[in-house]
């Protein structure tokens, strides 16, 4: 009974394993560990944005990936690439390999073949990749408008300079020579030794002396027409003074006259 | 007592007109200041004797006033503009006025002598007969000095004085300080001796001239 027990087991352990090998095999299979896989070999100048792990993409799509950078004798960068030969086809001998370096992400290597009927690329031929960054692309792109921009401001230049050109520029420093001129003229005209202005500085000096004189024989006038006014103030009250006492002296001989007998005779005016 | 009684009595008289007195004593001081060669003062003298005369209307005096404004001027060997007495005479001529204008224009032919001042009368009949020591005599009678200056200027305005008559004029006004009576007779005197070839009398009478003048 044991050796059926046992039997059991053995069959058991064996199926199971058989069944673990398998699936290790088919998950291997599908996997790829299975295929051939080829590697080419590229070259470049420079090994910027370049690593290991580096995806092949071919139309937007895998294919394979950088295995190994290596720098040969004369100081190239040889890049290794890992391409399954399920893919090996589209790698032609014209095929085009640029290092797409986005502004943003990972670099990737563009394979771009447009001839698919070309023989395929021998594993000894070392192509040489072109780098492309993005900012080479956005500069591509750029380069227009920048050209449209130069070529605005060319045109900026030009009519600035038609603005300015030759003829208007000339009539321009004319018209300010001119004035320049006028100006000095004018300058000369008024501050000059014969200009306006020293005489007009001549003719006001004569003025400031004459009006000194009229000053000072103002002020002599004032000063007498004051004094006379004073002594006319003096004057009148002396006057009125006077007055009265002529009239209370004429009215005295008035009164005197009426008391005396022999009056003289009223004076009367006769010729004389 | 009764002394003062007669004073009040025989004092009361028909008071004088204030006008009369005034107009006579500007215009006695406009003849003194006239002839004394004040004649701004003298100007202001008569124009106060005339508006005093004026004042109450009385044309006869005005005329008087005027014509002895004039008289003055023939005594200083003066012309004299007769414009205001003419306006007066036409308005109301009266003759001894009308008569003693002619007397002093010198137009001896229209004056009758009585009408003239009585000391005139005698002066313009000896005048009218030629006889120089008549007219002499005459003016010596006068006692006015200032009609003796009239009389004398008359003979110099009608040219028939002698160097007898300048030098009583002279003389009349030195002593009554006329200056400018003296004056005028000084150089009439001197006009006559240089016309009369007496040079040296002529500057004697210039030197004096000079010292006096001013």
């Amino acid at each position: 009974m044991l050796k059926r027990v046992e039997f059991k087991v053995g069959l058991f352990v064996v199926l199971t394993s058989l069944l673990i090998i398998t699936s290790i095999a088919y998950l291997a299979y599908s996997k790829g560990f299975f295929t051939k896989e080829y590697i080419y070999t590229l070259s470049s100048k420079s090994g910027e944005d370049l690593t290991e792990g580096t995806p092949v993409v071919f139309s937007g799509f895998k294919i394979g990936k950088v295995e190994a950078l290596e720098l040969n004798d004369e100081g190239i960068l040889l890049i290794k690439m890992r391409i399954p030969e399920q893919h090996a086809k589209w790698i032609r001998s014209d095929s085009k390999f640029n290092l797409y370096k986005p502004l943003i992400g990972s670099a990737r290597l563009i394979v771009t073949t447009e001839n698919l009927k070309s023989p395929p690329l021998p594993l000894k031929t070392v192509p040489e990749i072109v780098m492309v960054n993005d900012i080479n692309e956005t500069i591509k792109r750029v380069q227009p408008t920048l050209d449209k921009v130069d070529k605005v401001v060319a045109h900026v230049e030009s009519i600035t300079a038609n603005l300015a050109s030759k003829e208007s520029l000339q009539s321009v420093n004319e018209s300010l020579r001119k004035i320049r001129d006028i100006l000095v003229k004018t300058d000369d005209q008024m501050y000059g030794k014969d200009g306006v202005l020293p005489l007009v500085r001549t003719i006001l000096k004569d003025v400031i002396i004459k009006l000194q004189k009229v000053n000072a024989a103002v002020d002599n006038v004032v000063k007498i027409s004051a004094d006379t006014a004073e002594s006319t103030k003096d004057l009148k009250a002396l006057r009125a003074e006077i007055d009265t006492t002529v009239n209370t002296i004429g009215n005295m001989v008035k009164e005197i006259d009426k008391k005396i007998p022999f009056k003289k005779q009223p004076e009367v005016i006769k010729l004389p | 007592m009764v002394f003062s009684f007669l004073l009040v009595g025989c004092g009361s008289s028909k008071p004088v007109p204030d006008w009369t007195d005034a107009s006579f004593n500007q215009l006695d001081n406009y003849k003194k200041s006239y002839l004394s060669g004040k004649e701004r003062i003298a100007e202001a003298y008569f124009n106060k004797a005339v508006d005093e005369i004026k004042s109450s209307g009385d044309l006869e005096i005005l005329a008087r006033a005027y014509l002895t404004k004039y008289a003055v001027h023939v005594a200083v060997l003066d012309a004299f503009d007769d414009r205001e007495y003419m306006r007066i005479d036409a308005v109301e001529p009266i003759l001894q006025n009308k008569n003693f204008y002619s007397f002093l224009k010198g137009a001896f032919d229209n004056v009758d002598e009585k009408l003239l001042p009585q000391q005139y009368a005698g002066f313009l009949r000896a005048f009218q007969s030629g006889k120089k020591d008549d007219v002499a005599h005459e003016i010596s009678k006068m006692d006015n000095p200032l009609s003796k200056l009239i009389a004398l200027g008359l003979l110099v305005q009608k040219n028939k004085n002698d160097e007898t008559d300048l030098k009583l004029a002279i003389d009349i006004a030195s002593h009554n300080g006329w200056k400018k009576a003296l004056l005028a007779y000084l150089f009439n005197l001197q006009s006559f001796y240089k016309t009369n070839n007496k040079p040296d009398k002529a500057a004697h009478v210039e030197e004096r001239i000079q010292l006096i003048k001013n």
